[in-house]
């Protein structure tokens, strides 16, 4: 009997079990592979996306190539001044680039796919439209249509500041 | 020879190898998602083409000049009027002769200069999309009483061919 109900010889507190740790962390893993994207591109312009609500969500990112347009980093400022500039991949480009960069997308994807791409134009809120119609006219060329004007959500009225 | 008892794999540093996968996938990626409003530029032009007489009433001016001023119908307007007066437009079925004949021949022309700032053209184009939207969901709340977002790709179809959105930008004019 006396074994039975032999009392606790340790006192204090026991040790909390961190067997579950490793199920938390790979929770907070999954959620982090699942809710974010890869970083692609190394910005050299910055971007400051202007707002807008009536606005779509790109889902599929394979279909999609990038257009940055932006005044340069403070960086590259010396180089490559003060005026907005365009950035395609990871390069300064010019408005004349962009039509061997936009062959160069098509033909990196499968041919079905050809004719859902859409070009993203990421330009900066204080850019001035010259720039941006110089682009579409290039797109218009290589019968790039689908173009998409990247935006935050959010109300228009902030546009203003 | 006495069988040896399977031992146990440490499970201990499972943690730690899973803390390391966490923070690299912190550091390499981020949150952003793409959102943004979509256009479909037209097909570059054909020089033998050309383009169909539009009446004078059919075509809703809209024009930003350098100073991001705004002009719809030769008169100075604000923001907020843009919407309006698209609806307007695109929903007049021909009474105000100032307007337009029918929802398909309603065009909205924005014209900008070289100088137009980004943010505002995309606000302007944001609010004529937002007149387009409205019609057309009041279109199909009155059809299928479901907002647009609702129906099905047919029924999408359908209320798009009810009210186009035929936008035109027209080229700045060099400085």
């Amino acid at each position: 009997m006396s074994g039975k109900f032999k009392k606790k010889k340790e006192g204090g507190t026991p040790a909390i079990s961190t067997a579950s740790l490793p199920d938390i962390v790979f929770m907070l893993l999954f959620f982090f592979m699942v809710a974010t994207v890869m970083r692609d591109t190394d910005r050299k312009v910055k971007v400051v996306l202007p707002f807008a609500d009536q606005v779509q969500k790109l889902e599929k990112k394979q279909l999609i190539s990038n257009i940055f347009v932006g005044v340069p980093i403070e960086r590259y400022q010396k180089k490559f001044g003060k005026e907005p500039r365009i950035q395609l991949n990871d390069k300064f480009a010019t408005v004349n680039d962009i039509q061997a960069f936009i062959l160069s997308e098509r033909n990196a994807r499968r041919e079905e796919l050809r004719p859902l791409m859409i070009t993203s134009i990421k330009a900066d809120k204080d850019v001035s439209m010259g720039i941006i119609t110089d682009i579409k006219e290039k797109l218009r060329e290589v019968n790039a249509l689908k173009i998409n004007y990247a935006t935050k959500k959010g109300d228009v009225e902030q546009n203003r500041e | 020879m006495a069988r040896r008892k399977l031992q146990e794999i440490n499970a201990g540093s499972m943690a730690d190898i899973a803390f390391l996968l966490l923070i690299f996938f912190l550091v390499t990626t981020t949150m952003e998602s793409n959102y943004g409003v979509s256009r479909k530029l037209p097909p570059p032009p054909d020089p033998s083409f050309k383009p169909p007489p539009v009446k004078e009433r059919n075509i809703l001016e809209i024009l930003i000049n350098r100073n991001d001023q705004l002009m719809i119908e030769d008169r100075l307007a604000s923001i907020k009027e843009i919407k309006d007066q698209v609806i307007k437009h695109v929903t007049n079925f021909g009474k105000d002769p100032n307007y337009s004949e029918s929802p398909e021949k309603a065009v909205v022309n924005i014209t900008h200069d070289r100088g137009t700032s980004y943010k505002a053209y995309i606000t302007v184009y944001n609010e004529v999309l937002r007149a387009y939207n409205e019609v057309r969901n009041k279109a199909a709340l009155e059809k299928f009483g479901k907002p647009f977002d609702d129906l099905t790709d047919a029924q999408k179809q359908e209320i798009r061919k009810l009210y186009p959105q035929i936008v035109a930008e027209a080229t700045p004019k060099t400085q």
